[in-house]
């Protein structure tokens, strides 16, 4: 579904990601993995064209994506998140999500006067999507409330929540549980897998903490210093002892 | 002078519910407002005094505004915050300076007297209470087509602009376009606004277009509340009176104008520490009822 293939990016004379290769299957859990500066967030904003490559080629659903704008890459179908949460601060909940699907009706110029009708059942229908996602999430109660007054971890569910919204096929995310207490990793933890098996969506995860990908993922690339170092399951990573000297053997 | 000050309010009005759109809704601060102001005054002044109908000539002021308004959009599309700022302080300069020099169209600093009094299918308005009457109705009119797209799907994607546009890239919108529109719109009004004011002051000359314009109608969109329309005509309501108060009290014309800029520096230091977001915020627009109609 997605591919990488020797994906470089240079800042200066550091190599940020050097010729880095993946493959993300349709229907999986994929994890990218690596200590703090390694290039994971960088990696993703290649992918994602937030940043252009210097050199590779990114395949999304057989479609040639590299340096494709970030706004085009998302309506095919692939949408990220973000380590440092970027919700719609000064916006209600329920706005936040209702404003996020590709197909909304009535966002071009002429549509509040041509697809008046059109645009209010449009309006009403992504509403009711909307509710039933924060039913879901348990965050039915705070629909009107402005986003900026969730409590951080309501934040970060609300970021996932409306990158659901756009109907993704993939969902890139990047730290879904930085910074998050246990609970809240656990529920994350259940609500993607929910997401996987309800409505199909592939994820590539980025994370930090081990733990939260060992039983979630199907398969990880660990990447240290811009490079690749190992890829395979979370069996075969945990016992990798390139890996356990570039990151586990920092914890232990 | 009650219908004098309440004509200027509308004209403002209009003008800066146009600015809120990029300023409150949008989340850019544009210095360019003059420009448009007097785009749409030079125009529609001097299409009228070439025959053309008032009506006609308005919206072309307005039209004409909007066009120059999508062109700074396209140019400014990477700018953000102070760029973005001072390359429409640019623009609203280089405008300027073409309304003093392009002497064979404007008559440069000598300004265009005479300008025609509104006329619509042979009805002159004359005097101010015709005005008032005409530009209320064009308020209104105002009032009713931003609201619509403040409320609807458009306007909540232009406030996603102002939140985080990485973010509503991330969602997959065009956020290039969508800000031009904006600025587009936004100019528009200012362009309308601008030929009203032209057509009830009758004369205007490049010393009313200058920087401290821009200023006087930023100060109406955040002492109102930016994001809210109502609030721009509060704001507009306000800074008329405080702006023109003192002429009619009595005093000496040096210390009018200074007690005006005193004013004004107090209304905008005491809002922005008590009410940042302006004399009223904006207004949730989703409502809990709208939420359960369409959760059922």
């Amino acid at each position: 579904m997605l591919e990488a293939n020797g994906i470089e990016k240079n800042f200066g004379g550091l190599k940020a990601v050097d010729n880095v290769s993946i493959k993300v299957k349709e229907g999986t859990i994929m994890g990218l993995i690596g200590p703090n500066g390694a290039g994971k967030t960088t990696f993703f904003n290649l992918i994602t064209g937030f940043l252009s490559t210097d050199s590779g080629e990114i395949k999304f659903k057989g479609k040639d994506i590299t340096n494709l704008e970030p706004h085009l890459i998302s309506r095919l179908g692939m949408v990220r998140t973000f380590q440092q949460t970027r919700i719609f601060p000064e916006m209600t909940v329920l706005e936040n999500l209702i404003v996020a699907p590709q197909d909304n009706v009535g966002e071009g110029f002429f549509d509040p006067i041509f697809y008046r009708k059109a645009l209010k059942d449009d309006q009403k229908e992504k509403i009711s999507v909307a509710v039933a996602i924060l039913k879901d999430m348990g965050l039915y109660d705070q629909k009107d409330e402005y986003a900026k007054n969730l409590p951080y971890g309501e934040q970060k569910r609300l970021e996932l929540m409306r990158a659901v919204m756009t109907s993704p096929d993939i969902l890139l995310l990047d730290e879904p549980t930085a910074g998050v207490s246990q609970d809240y990793t656990d529920n994350m933890k259940s609500y993607i897998k929910k997401l996987k098996n309800e409505r199909g969506i592939t994820f590539f995860i980025i994370e930090h903490k081990m733990s939260f990908l060992m039983d979630l993922a199907e398969y990880l690339y660990v990447i240290d210093h811009g490079k690749l170092i190992a890829s395979g399951t979370p069996k075969e990573i945990q016992n990798n002892t390139k890996v356990i000297n570039a990151y586990l053997g920092t914890e232990g | 002078m009650f219908y004098h000050l309440t004509i200027l309010m509308i004209i403002y009005s209009i003008t800066c519910i146009g600015l809120n759109i990029v300023v409150g809704y949008t989340g850019f601060f544009s210095f360019a407002r003059a420009a448009f102001f007097g785009i749409g005054a030079y125009t529609s002044a001097l299409l009228v005094m070439s025959g053309v109908p008032f009506l006609i000539a308005i919206i072309a002021g307005g039209i004409l505004a909007a066009i120059f308004g999508w062109i700074l959009g396209l140019i400014t599309v990477e700018m953000t915050g102070d760029y973005f700022a001072l390359a429409t302080f640019a623009f609203a300069e280089m405008t300027r300076q073409v309304f003093i020099n392009w002497t064979g169209l404007t008559r440069g600093p000598l300004g265009l007297p005479g300008i025609p009094r509104p006329e619509i299918f042979g009805f002159r308005f004359s005097t101010n209470q015709a005005y008032l009457f005409l530009y209320i109705i064009l308020l209104i009119l105002v009032l009713l087509i931003t609201e619509m797209y403040v409320k609807s799907p458009f306007g909540r994607l232009l406030k996603t602009i102002r939140e985080d546009e990485t973010a509503a890239q991330s969602l997959g919108k065009d956020i290039a376009k969508t800000k031009n529109i904006a600025i587009a719109m936004g100019a528009f009004f200012g362009g309308v606004g601008g030929a009203l004011y032209a057509h009830y002051i009758t004369y205007i000359d490049p010393s009313a277009f200058v920087l401290h314009i821009t200023i006087f109608f930023l100060i109406i969109v955040i002492a109102g509340g930016m994001g809210n329309n109502y609030g721009t005509i509060l704001g507009a309501v306000m800074l008329v009176l405080v702006r023109e108060l003192p002429r009619y009290l009595g005093l000496s014309p040096a210390f009018a104008a200074s007690l005006q800029q005193m004013v004004y520096s107090s209304i905008l230091v005491i809002l922005m520490l008590v009410r940042p977001r302006g004399l009223l915020g904006e207004r949730k627009l989703l409502s809990e009822q709208s939420s359960e109609e369409g959760g059922k």
